[in-house]
């Protein structure tokens, strides 16, 4: 606790600290003030931003420019003697581009008072010289979507795919993900993990590939995002959003559609605390669904009806099934056959479940804030992006794979785990303005991430989540009562074939994760004539620590059959047998820890017992100019990254020296990997061809980290590589490894038609190479370690595409949305994995491309808004608003497969996976097959009214609103998401259908076709098999 | 300026409010646990008598005595730490018959000091009650049988009021099982194995939830036969 209020307090001080500040990420505006008469322009002109303190004097040409003005909207007042103040209101900067804006003054004795003008935004940019694609809360909040994950899915070149962003075919990990400039990203997944409250938005920038040489870290594309600033007005808003009707409970229908007690509060709150000098936003999200899952097709089971039911289809089945009995009163009840260990004849309680929902909630709390300070020639902004999200985790730690299955775990829902998980950014900028042409920003950064999976009735205490007895005294003695010793766990019910988990039984393992970084960015920009020239440098410094596999049966065993054991760790290195502890106790597990020792405690450095913290560093320095002549924009640039990756790797990796007696790798052998260093050219041209046409062509190369997910793990884990000979599905090791790297072509242009429609069109040509990809190293003769696993830069990657997309802005009421992406992504291998089975097969590893499994070939969206104006309508229709959304996609590739049983038993069928591919054939070329098309529509339909100060925003709206049954994955057997081909090919499945019989197959039917139980286990909820079902939220904001 | 004070103080409150909401990740391990045994030593060495014991209570630390303990007769139940532990006599102030035994974690646990009739035999032996959370029996009363007699012979046991053998082929270090007996007095003879000649007798007054452990000691020539009760708290 005293460590939260330390952070607390430190976070409070730097928010609120006088001496520190920041400013945003930002563009700039220029522009000519003149004569309306004679187009003569005006010098000595003032141009300020209202609100601020900001703003320009013209030069002898009547030109002015405005530097470093943090992406928002604002209105900018043009003052000359002798002429009529013109005001531009709406004036929108975006991030990294320039805003142009003319100012046509009328003479005093011509016009009368002060002259106001809306902007518009335009619909081109000529000042970028690739795809930008920028959308802000207002852009999407009248769409039917809630998150800006959904919002990055609409836009052109970016692919949405089982839970994951891919941007021009690039793997997932290969998105580059910013706040205010600094990075978002789980450097151990690849994956964001910062949420933006969309109220809270700004803007976000999609740049799909073709960034200038500023930015680095990502190879296919960079979103970034920012957030609102506290305006010159106090403004507060209040929304509230739910998808249950008055009287509706979760899980429950109206209207043919569940609700899955999903509710989302969200509070803003901006203004001025010191006018002009400070403002500030904040903004609050709490979201929460009962079942987060919102899966179609989703039945449900009723054990015991089934029995009914297959009872009274065969009576006889009473004498025949060992599962099925009958009380004196004829009663129909379900027994354990024991063939699992389990006690036989014991009664199986009572599962049912209801369709439509599971139980399975989960809850997130985000807070968004920014605090901007301006005071001349310094400008300081702090922003803080914090998130807490928690939900259940009802897997079986004896199930292996990778998901879990809910429904099979039902009878011990009190032992769910839970998933924890705090994400913290904290941003601060410091912005100097040298000059009207010159500014240097220093910015720092201060990530914070950390979860757990942990068993709610035993906290952070893992001892105990297997420990009989203290299942009895918090849950009651009949939850321990099936322990079959002290810490020997229950074994499951078998009906039908099917393990059911026993009440008590421990559900997670214990496992904690934190990462954080410190980031240092300075950049000095300068303005001169045609040219920004710009550079800098940053550097960002991580330190990770994860430990995994705490808490299990077999451990508590060990110390209680070793007492001296486990006083040894409570005593520390101080007890002759701390060493013994340690191997004895990491190898019992297989616990993989660094930055913790074996046990959970944190440490930072390297030992002989134990692995410090991984700290890879990153750094960077670039040289940018951006030529902007009239509309002719030239930027060019070079980059020089450095990547230390802190890998401790064998020396020897032909004959690693290992200790088989202790399972552990002697860090004497190990080596630090040194320090790479890549250069990156960028350039990029954009070229008017009339007014309303712009051409531009971009190259540029682009280098990046892989995710660490597979580079990192605690010397045990190694160890376990080296001598088990067991199948790893992931080593978590690699050998030095070099930044991958991506050259990538684009060209295109944009061209508006009239003030209302603007086209534009870009192809795109990436090369990749140096992904992460799985080998096996073939260890010399006579070496202590077998052969072992291991990740190597090896995948390369082609892919092409052509982006349009379309916008016209409202006219007629109407307003539209178009994009279509067109890709072509091959490669060797989709994941790190993808030659899993090659490997350990003694394949060869492909070395030719092939579609990835993320290749959606067309993918598009059209977005429909029809809505009446504040003046048009009466009071009925005045201000109401439709919007449809069209979303579609042509599914993406997959391979059609068989195999064997393997390993599986009767409750996994024939489900083929893509983390052990060791039963997996293929039957065609890789990635021949594709998924079927995907299409949804979705509407919305707000109104909006005044009341007083307040505005009030009523809304509803409906996600795939037919209800469509899109299948976005198959099984690989069948291509089907209805048949896995194990029931339906008799070859498989004979003999096992043969042995359980009808109860078996009906069981089957519900549990892993109906329900997917056995895709969600072996491949994760992720890659589930159809879209949600429809989804209606209704809900109402007010803003003042 | 109203207005800018709600503001700033709710900026504040919000901020405090999402950044108290951090995940609780803890950066120490769960304080482990220090297994214990309570367990008391009876002296059944009929070859040296009265014997000093001593232990070695952790695994590098300096032995403790505990005292004197006269043949035939018991300490009081000691928390001594579970685990490997090394223990001796010493014999007229020499210490003899150093000897690994195991205390298991949580046990309540009877370690008697045997005679020994060569070099090659056990000083100590190791007989379980219970683990501390396992409740006793709360319908009977129970006693076992063990043989601390340095003999060729092997011994039973038998109720002497019902004339019924209860235990039978007991030889040094061996032990019956905990039998039920209803509540009341009985008496129990010691016999060879095989022949209905008792040698020596005990009284032992049974209470529901109690129990008792009775030991042959010394030889058919010179037999002591004690009951002490386990546990007694």
């Amino acid at each position: 606790m005293s460590q939260k209020i330390l952070f607390l307090s430190a976070i409070l001080f730097l928010l609120l600290g006088p001496g520190l500040l920041l400013a945003q990420t930002s563009g700039k505006i220029r522009g000519k003030v003149f004569d309306r008469e004679n187009g003569e322009g005006l010098p000595g002109a003032n141009v300020i931003i209202k609100g601020t303190t900001r703003g320009a004097a013209t030069d002898v040409n009547g030109e002015f420019l405005i530097l470093q003005v943090p992406a928002g909207l604002y209105t900018l007042r043009a003052s000359y003697i002798g002429y009529r103040d013109v005001t531009i209101s709406n004036v929108r900067v975006s991030i990294d581009l320039t805003t142009k804006l003319d100012f046509e003054m009328p003479a005093e004795d011509i016009e009368v008072g002060e002259i106001l003008i809306v902007s518009k935004r335009p619909l081109v940019n000529q000042s970028a010289t690739n795809a930008v694609r920028i959308q802000t809360l207002e852009s999407i909040e009248k769409l039917a979507i809630r998150g800006l994950t959904a919002a990055f899915a609409l836009q052109a070149g970016v692919v949405f795919q089982d839970g994951a962003i891919n941007i021009r075919g690039g793997r997932a990990d290969e998105t580059g993900f910013r706040l205010e400039g600094s990075n978002t990203r789980n450097i151990m997944s690849g994956q964001n993990v910062v949420t933006i409250i969309p109220e809270a938005l700004q803007e976000f920038q999609i740049q799909a590939g073709g960034f200038n040489a500023e930015f680095g870290g990502a190879n296919s594309g960079i979103i970034s995002q920012t957030l609102r600033s506290g305006g010159d007005d106090f403004h507060a808003r209040l929304q509230i959003e739910s998808d249950e009707w008055p009287g509706q409970g979760a899980g429950e229908q109206v209207l043919d559609t569940f609700s899955y007690g999903y509710q989302d509060y969200v509070l803003t709150l901006s203004g001025p605390i010191v006018k002009d000098r400070i403002k500030a936003f904040v903004a609050l999200e709490r979201e929460h669904f009962d079942d987060r899952r919102r899966v179609h097709e989703w039945s449900g089971l009723d054990l015991q009806q089934l029995a009914r039911d297959l009872v009274a289809e065969d009576p006889d089945l009473v004498n025949r099934n060992d599962n099925i009995e009958v009380d004196e009163n004829g009663e129909i009840f379900l027994v354990d056959s024991g063939i699992r260990g389990g006690r036989k004849g014991q009664i199986i309680p009572a599962l049912s479940t209801p369709d439509g929902t599971i139980d399975d909630f989960s809850n997130r709390k985000t807070l968004n804030g920014s605090l901007d300070f301006a005071f001349n020639p310094i400008l300081f902004r702090f922003t803080v992006a914090s998130t807490f999200q928690e939900q259940q985790v009802p897997s079986d730690p004896n199930d292996t794979q990778i998901g879990d299955r809910p429904l099979l775990t039902l009878l011990n829902k009190a032992r769910w785990g839970r998933f924890e998980q705090s994400n913290n950014l904290f941003t601060g900028k410091l912005t100097h303005l040298i000059s009207d042409k010159t500014f240097q920003v220093l910015s720092v950064g201060v990530f914070d991430r950390r979860q757990k999976k942990f068993d709610r009735n035993f906290g952070n205490n893992y001892l105990l989540y297997g420990d009989s007895l203290a299942v009895a005294e918090v849950l009651g003695p009949e939850f321990a009562s099936n322990y079959r010793g002290r810490a020997i766990a229950p074994e499951e019910f078998d009906v039908f074939k099917f393990p059911f988990t026993r009440p008590g039984a421990r559900m997670v393992d214990f496992q904690k994760e934190k990462q954080k970084y410190i980031s240092l960015d300075y950049k000095f920009t300068t303005q001169a004539g045609n040219h920004e020239l710009k550079f800098g440098g940053n550097f960002e410094r991580w330190t990770l620590r994860r430990i995994t596999n705490l808490g299990r049966e077999t451990q508590l065993n060990l110390l209680i059959n070793n007492p001296d054991l486990a006083r040894a760790i409570r005593n520390g290195p101080a007890d002759p047998l701390f060493e013994e502890a340690v191997f004895t106790y990491r190898r019992t597990g297989n616990i993989n820890a660094f930055g913790y020792d074996v046990f959970g405690n944190e440490i930072d450095n390297d030992s002989k017992l134990f692995d410090g913290t991984k700290n890879p560093k990153f750094g960077a320095f670039y040289v940018q100019d951006k030529f902007e002549a009239g509309d002719l924009v030239i930027n060019a640039g070079a980059r020089v990254d450095f990547f230390d990756f802190d890998q401790s790797i064998s020396k020897n990796l032909q004959d690693p020296e290992f200790d088989r007696t202790n399972f552990d790798v002697p860090r004497e052998s190990l080596k630090d990997t040194g320090t790479k260093i890549e250069i990156s050219p960028r350039f990029g041209l954009a070229i008017p061809a009339t007014d309303e046409t712009v051409f531009h062509v971009q190259f540029g190369r682009f280098v990046q980290a892989p995710q660490f997910n597979n580079v990192f793990s605690g010397r045990g884990i190694q160890a376990l590589s080296f001598g088990a000979g067991n199948f790893i599905v992931n080593p978590a090791v690699a050998i030095e490894l070099d930044p991958v790297v991506t050259v990538q072509y684009e060209a295109g242009f944009n061209k508006s038609f009239s003030d209302l429609m603007a086209f534009d069109a870009t192809i795109f040509f990436r090369d990749v190479k140096g992904q992460l990809q799985i080998t096996q190293i073939n260890t010399a003769a006579g070496a202590t370690a077998g052969a072992f696993t291991i990740f190597q830069n090896q995948d390369f990657a082609t892919t092409k595409g052509l982006e349009l997309s379309f916008t016209m802005r409202r006219t007629q009421r109407i307003s539209t949305q178009i994009s279509y992406t067109f890709s072509d992504a091959q490669g060797t291998g989709s994941f790190p994995n993808s030659s899993l089975g090659a490997v350990n097969t003694q394949d060869p590893i492909p070395k030719v491309v092939s579609p990835l499994d993320f290749n959606q070939r067309h993918r598009g969206s059209i977005a429909f808004d029809y809505r009446f104006g504040s003046e048009e309508g009466g009071p009925i229709l005045q201000r109401l608003g439709f919007n449809v959304l069209f979303t579609f996609n042509s599914g993406h590739a997959y391979t059609r497969s068989t195999g064997g049983l393997g390993q599986q038993g009767p409750e996994d069928g024939g489900i083929l996976n893509n983390t052990d591919p060791r039963n997996r054939e293929a039957l065609e070329d890789i990635g021949a097959s594709t998924t079927p098309w995907v299409s949804q529509i979705d509407l919305r339909i707000d109104k909006s009214i005044s009341l007083g100060p307040i505005d009030a925003n009523f809304y509803f709206y409906a996600q795939n609103l037919i209800n469509a049954e899109n299948v976005v994955n198959v099984f690989q057997r069948t291509g089907s998401a209805d048949d896995d081909g194990f029931l339906s090919n008799a070859g498989l499945s004979s003999e096992i259908v043969a042995s359980g019989g009808a109860p078996y197959v009906e069981l089957y039917r519900i549990a892993n076709l109906q329900n997917r139980q056995h895709q969600w286990a072996f491949n994760g909820f992720n890659r589930e098999l159809f879209t949600r079902p429809r989804e209606v939220r209704f809900g109402v904001s007010f803003e003042y | 300026m109203r207005l800018r004070s709600i503001l700033a103080v709710g900026c504040v409150c919000l901020v405090a409010i999402g950044l108290l909401s951090c995940s609780d990740l803890p950066s120490t391990a769960p304080e482990f646990p220090d297994f214990r045994t309570m367990t008391r030593f009876i002296n059944a060495a009929s070859d040296v008598g009265d014997v000093e014991i001593i232990l070695q209570p952790t695994v590098g630390a300096d032995f403790t005595s505990f005292g004197t303990v006269p043949f035939q007769e018991n300490t009081p139940y000691m928390d001594i730490p579970a685990g490997n532990r090394i223990a001796a006599i010493r014999v007229g102030g020499a210490t003899v018959d150093t000897t690994n035994f195991s205390l298991s974690s949580d046990g309540k646990i009877t370690v008697l000091v045997l005679p020994k009739a060569s070099d090659m035999d056990a000083r100590f032996a190791v007989f379980i009650e219970r683990r501390m959370f396992d409740p006793l029996p709360s319908a009977t009363g129970q006693v076992r049988f063990i043989s601390a007699a340095l003999d060729t012979v092997n011994f039973a046991i038998v109720n002497t009021a019902a004339d019924t053998v209860v235990a039978s082929n007991l030889s040094l270090a061996d032990k019956s099982g905990y039998l039920n007996f209803e509540a009341g007095s009985f008496t129990f003879g010691v016999t060879v194995s095989g022949t209905d000649s008792v040698l020596g007798t005990v009284q032992v007054s049974v209470s529901n939830g109690q129990r008792h452990t009775a030991i042959i000691f010394g030889d058919q020539a010179n037999l002591g036969f004690k009951s002490f009760q386990d546990d007694p708290q």
